[in-house]
């Protein structure tokens, strides 16, 4: 194929030789064509009439080749040898390589290209080959593939300039062209003179926009879809919350009191007096009282465990009736025989501050027993269980 | 243009480029236009002249009654020539005045322009300064020339003197190109030439 190619390559270009180039004994030096209607002059050098008598409209005409004085219609005469010898001369058609096989004399060459049915056809301007270095600023276009060849071979210099400028200009810009600069290009709408020759190329450049679009979108969905999770799983914590709680306001009033870690808290609350513990509030009622059990060392005597019960606030203290008034039983549960239950029942008593309407969260007095049971007692008598203490209160508002 | 000035340039503009002298890079031509009226030439200085080692751009303009009037040709590099202008450029030369003939190309022009690099003709200026100092002081002229050279049309030989002085006068506040003229008009005699810059 390509040994083909560069035989018409070389055949182009032999014609064009010929073409271009008459012998010199056949070529007019004033328009270096073929003579046509040759003329010789008295220093014996042949012109075209037409050139030579352009010539000779000049003010003191000499030779154009020697500069000897010549006089018109004394020193010029037709050459009719000349004349019959190219008449004689056959040349190709230079568009023998499109396939005119026609031969011509050379003077009737140019008369025969304008008519001739292989000659390239005038293309419009948009559908002319470009040069393949078009993008680098190379503006030539071209009728047909050979001429085409003949200019890449011709302008090897001037593509290789425009490389090189090119080329800098790509090195200046580079960094300009960031990742986040080219994003931005995604968003850009699709240009509307596509051109057949970068459709390629805007193929291409169309896939990774859809593909860059898609995954901004996917994006967005995620971002959304972690709101949606962050906000449930708070919803459900503060459900587990109050989940948690529910049992302490439908206890009915009895509540139970795990009281875990009993041997260091014990410790504990040896080393400093001042450390209590109290249970959540619970309720008597669904709307009812709020108490908490309070669990400490007797201020006057460290052997024995306090448990006192507190009145505590509730947001609807408004609607209940005040001094509360029941009966409170505190019953220390042993975990394995129940008859060893130490359960004791008390009726509250209107006149103590320990059953006012709670100003603060919890009414600081609170009613109970200060030396309700000896610690070593608990723990000999085996009320303390896996290291934990059971405490039952049963409210009965009267 | 007529017909036959535009076939005979493209005629010619093939036989430039396959010239055994574009194959040495003495000549070159380029298109500046597609209608073959105005062309960019391009010689380089001759060897053992002052000019060697400089390229000299030359406009090039083909007058619609080419071949049977000669092309207006002048230098735009700056040259220090006694047939070529300073200022302008302008060639003095008779090929392209009344000695033209129609058998001549943009070849043989631009041949003869590197012959005159070489065989200078004081006696049919074009600038007369520069006619002077060729006639009374061939070295200073030399120099000059040179300096010219190596200056604007790209020549190897860097002549310190000169440029120091110009530089002095550039310091003052002249313009550079101003400065050399002035210098170069005075022998490079840095007094005369402040004396007529600030007259």
């Amino acid at each position: 194929m390509s040994s083909a190619h560069s035989n018409t390559l070389a055949q182009e270009s032999s014609i064009n030789d010929n073409f271009s180039g008459p012998e010199s004994r056949f070529e007019c030096p004033i328009c270096l064509a073929w003579l046509r209607d040759p003329v010789l002059t008295s220093c014996g050098h042949r012109f075209c009439r037409s050139c030579m008598d352009s010539w000779l409209e000049r003010e003191n005409p000499s030779c154009p080749i020697d500069n000897t004085k010549l006089e018109k219609g004394v020193d010029i005469f037709p050459d009719n040898f000349t004349r019959r010898e190219i008449s004689q001369q056959k040349t190709k058609c230079p568009n023998l390589v499109r396939g005119c096989l026609e031969e011509l004399s050379p003077l009737d060459v140019e008369t025969h290209l304008l008519t001739c049915q292989y000659k390239p056809p005038e293309l419009p301007e948009n559908e002319k080959l470009r040069c393949a270095f078009v993008e680098f600023g190379c503006e030539d276009k071209f009728e047909d593939e050979p001429e085409l060849q003949r200019h890449l071979e011709q302008y090897i210099h001037k593509h290789l300039n425009l490389l090189s400028q090119a080329y800098s200009k790509f090195t200046i810009n580079s960094p300009s062209t960031s990742a986040i600069a080219q994003q931005a290009n995604f968003w850009d709408p699709p240009s509307k003179n596509d051109t057949s020759v970068s459709s390629n190329h805007d193929n291409v450049n169309g896939l990774l926009k859809a593909l860059y679009e898609k995954a901004v979108l996917l994006e967005q969905k995620t971002r959304e879809q972690d709101i949606i999770i962050a906000n449930m799983s708070e919803q459900i914590s503060s459900l587990n919350l109050s989940m948690s709680k529910m049992h302490l306001r439908y206890c009915n009033g009895c509540y139970l009191w795990y009281f875990n870690d009993f041997k260091n808290k014990i410790n504990a609350m040896r080393n400093d007096s001042r450390i209590m513990h109290y249970s959540p509030g619970f309720y008597t009622a669904a709307n009812g009282y709020r108490l908490c059990i309070r669990l400490n060392l007797s201020p006057k005597d460290p052997n024995y465990i306090a448990i006192l019960i507190h009145v505590m606030k509730t947001e609807h203290d408004n609607a209940l009736d005040w001094p509360f008034s029941g009966r409170l039983t505190i019953t220390l549960v042993h975990p394995l025989q129940p008859f060893h239950n130490i359960k004791e029942t008390m009726m509250t008593r209107p006149e103590l501050d320990a059953f006012k309407k709670p100003v603060q969260d919890m009414n600081p007095k609170g009613f109970g027993y200060t030396e309700f049971a000896l610690i070593e007692e608990l723990f000999s008598q085996g009320y303390v269980e896996n290291n934990h203490l059971l405490i039952k209160v049963q409210a009965q508002p009267v | 243009m007529a017909n036959i000035a535009a076939q005979r340039i493209r005629r010619e503009f093939k036989e430039v480029i396959k010239s055994e002298e574009v194959a040495k890079c003495a000549i070159k031509v380029e298109l500046l236009n597609d209608s073959y009226t105005e062309l960019k030439g391009e010689i380089t200085g001759p060897p053992d002249t002052a000019y060697e080692g400089g390229t000299f751009v030359l406009e090039i303009k083909v007058p619609e009654t080419y071949p049977f009037n000669p092309p207006k040709v002048r230098f735009i590099t700056k040259i220090w020539h006694p047939n070529i202008s300073s200022v302008t450029g302008a060639i003095c030369l008779d090929i392209l005045k009344d000695q033209w003939a129609a058998a001549m190309t943009l070849r043989t022009v631009l041949l003869s322009l590197q012959a005159l690099l070489s065989a200078a003709e004081p006696d049919d200026p074009q600038d007369a300064v520069v006619a002077k100092q060729f006639k009374e002081n061939i070295e200073m002229f030399q120099m000059t020339a040179r300096h010219w050279t190596n200056v604007y049309a790209g020549g190897p030989h860097v002549n310190k003197e000169c440029d120091d002085k110009i530089k002095r006068l550039v310091d003052m506040g002249v313009e550079e190109h101003q400065a050399r003229v002035a210098l170069s008009s005075y022998n490079w005699d840095i007094e005369r030439a402040t004396e007529q810059l600030f007259s």
